[in-house]
């Protein structure tokens, strides 16, 4: 009898302790999972056109099983051709900001760091400007704009290496002076830009807006971000000892210099991929992960995805905002502060920080 | 066990704290301390025996095996670590800080599974900090960290083991429960390397003693042999006395001595001048 009660009370110990210390993660997941599924389809309701929930996940589930549908053509042209690209896209780059936003604070040891710590988004800047001012056509403004922002982190990245002693501060001082420069090559573009057209078409690219992105813009920077994405997720327990400190995570065998390279290849082609069809959405990547620590605390297996989705249905939620709140559209960077600062201010003022 | 020849490693031009001419073995079970001034390749020598550092010359041993030709994870499998401690970046639960000594165990895109949980768990155990599991390590004390970190490399099962200064920052109660957690630890077979400030924690836990001065091994044995007045003076510059209690405390003691305020060695520091001045 002694037994078997020890046993059970092993048992409950171990149920206890499972519970308070992994289903956090997977409740917390399964949430926001129902959260961003609710949120998807309420997202195509909203809009100048009436749809109904009803008639969006019917058009849905005939568009992915290829059936005959009987709702009026309008229906369908609305919820697949205009909505649902722009609706994927807000959670494609969600997803990714956050998700670079929270593997560069692994990496960094720095809850301070943004994706934009290496130059990406001056980069990205930079290009846009570029193709704003030789050709102003959308495709060559995507492309350069993806181009500058590999060539800042890759710039960054070059520069660190002349950098002698601390790799990891080398590369942050270098991303810094990076930015800065591109930063200064844009306020040139500016200068440069004519008045009437091109300097609004740049000034509101660099306010960020989801309101022009199309099928094609999900076809070409989807696959990316999602294998980014992927990869980040599957290697995010490294990020754990790396956060132990250099030194240490060498002496438990890990290969410092590898990993640190592959988290940057990752979360530059996922930044550099959402801010060539948004434009530059600031904060997201910066605060969500902060958001995500406050839910399941720090440990990066249950904190990348959780900012992933995080990420995700904050961004949804604020473009769903951007398009419905005025008669014209707001662009998604100016809206993704006024609502976050006040909401992460909230946080912080009712002490769940999960920083420090 | 451990087979270390003529092993040598400086930093660039020749500065400071590099080492050179090395030689020493350590077997199962037997602990061995390193005792010598700051700045005299105590650490440095340690990054070489954890292969974090190349050697420039000689070789390091471990069961037959060359170190320089393992892999840095193979090496981690069988070397583990125990570094000066300090603040991780973010505020991990202890469970979490101790799983991370799996990493040697477990692919690049692997993470810990239930097997490494429960050996995380068991280890938790054995140093009866289990109730630590789900505190944040940030919010412990300095002793219930330092477990912690012994828990950790329990966790990675090390077949020997390198501590850099395990007992600094802490307090007197919880440096002598480490020493205690090093020398059962090494009961259980494991040999033991640790740098050390305090030639008393020497006598306390050791079997061997190296005491080292501007990147050289002065002497080498057992620590009555090695830990004496001449040899203390020689390297911290300080008259001591060692003594036997044996018999009351079970070790010898090395104690500096008080009151040579006259003797011409020691140096004099001119408080009534500063004094002085100010006024």
């Amino acid at each position: 009898m002694d037994t078997t009660s020890e046993c059970n009370v092993t048992k409950h110990k171990r149920w206890k302790a499972f519970r308070t210390s992994n289903l956090s993660g997977v409740s917390a997941g399964l949430i926001l999972v129902i959260v961003l599924i609710v949120l998807f389809i309420f997202s195509f309701v909203i809009g100048r056109y009436p749809v109904s929930p009803i008639d969006v996940v019917k058009t849905l589930w005939a568009a992915i099983f290829n059936l005959e549908i009987t709702l009026p053509p309008n229906v369908e042209n609305v919820v697949i051709n205009l909505r649902l690209p722009r609706i994927i896209a807000a959670i494609l780059v969600g997803a990714s900001l956050s998700v670079a936003g929270t593997s560069f604070q692994g990496l960094f040891r720095n809850p301070l760091v943004s994706p934009d710590i290496l130059g990406v988004a001056s980069g990205a800047g930079f290009g846009a400007a570029l193709g704003i001012i030789i050709s102003g056509h959308g495709l060559a403004i995507q492309a350069l704009s993806f181009v500058g922002a590999l060539v800042a982190v890759g710039l960054s990245h070059f520069i660190s290496r002349v950098v002698k002693g601390n790799q990891t501060l080398g590369l942050i001082l270098a991303g810094i002076a990076i930015g800065s420069l591109f930063n200064a090559f844009l306020s040139l573009m500016k200068y440069a830009a004519d008045t009437t057209n091109q300097l609004p078409a740049i000034t509101y690219w660099l306010m960020g807006s989801l309101n022009a992105v199309g099928k094609q813009d999900i076809l070409m920077t989807g696959l990316p971000m999602l294998i980014g994405i992927t990869i980040l997720i599957l290697m995010r327990w490294r990020l754990n000892v790396l956060a132990m400190g250099e030194e240490e995570a060498m002496a438990l065998g890990v290969n410092t210099d590898l990993l640190r390279g592959v988290v940057v290849v990752c979360c530059t082609v996922i930044t550099a991929s959402a801010v060539c069809i948004s434009g530059i959405i600031g904060w997201v990547g910066l605060v969500i992960p902060h958001i995500g620590r406050m839910l399941v605390g720090p440990c990066h297996r249950k904190l990348l995805p959780v900012s992933a989705l995080l990420g995700a249905i904050f961004l949804l939620f604020i473009d769903n905002l951007c398009r419905v709140i005025a008669q014209v559209e707001i662009p998604i960077g100016i809206l993704t502060a006024i609502i976050g600062v006040p909401f992460f201010l909230y946080l912080l003022a009712k002490g769940r920080r999960g920083w420090a | 066990m451990l087979v270390v020849k003529n092993a040598c490693f400086h930093y660039d031009a020749g500065k400071n704290s590099g080492f050179e001419e090395v030689n020493f073995s350590l077997k199962t079970g037997q602990v061995m301390c390193v005792l010598g001034p700051n700045g005299c390749g105590k650490t440095t020598m340690l990054k070489c025996l954890l292969g974090l550092l190349r050697l420039q010359g000689g070789s390091i041993r471990l069961d037959g095996q060359e170190l320089s030709q393992m892999s840095r994870s193979a090496v981690a499998r069988i070397v583990g670590y125990i570094p000066q401690l300090h603040q991780p970046a973010f505020p991990f639960s202890v469970l979490d800080t101790v799983l991370v000594g799996r990493a040697p165990h477990l692919g690049f895109l692997q993470s810990p599974g239930e097997k490494d949980i429960e050996i995380a768990r068991s280890a938790l155990e054995a140093l009866s900090i289990t109730h630590l599991s789900n505190k944040p390590f940030t919010q412990l004390s300095g002793g219930e960290k330092q477990m912690v970190t012994f828990a950790r490399v329990l966790t990675q099962r090390p077949a020997l083991l390198l501590m850099d200064e395990p007992t600094s920052h802490l307090d007197f109660g919880n440096q002598t429960m480490v020493l205690n957690v090093v020398q059962q630890l090494a009961a259980t077979g494991m040999p033991i390397i640790m740098t050390s400030h305090f030639p008393d924690h020497a006598f306390l836990t050791s079997s061997k003693v190296a005491i080292m001065k501007k990147g050289r091994f002065l002497d080498f044995g057992p620590p009555e042999k090695v830990i004496t007045e001449d040899n203390m003076e020689k390297i911290y510059g300080v008259k001591v006395r060692v003594m036997d209690v044996n018999d009351v405390v079970g070790y010898r003691v090395c104690l500096p001595l008080k009151n040579h305020l006259n003797d011409s060695n020691t140096q004099k520091i001119n408080l009534e001048g500063f004094y002085a001045k100010k006024s």
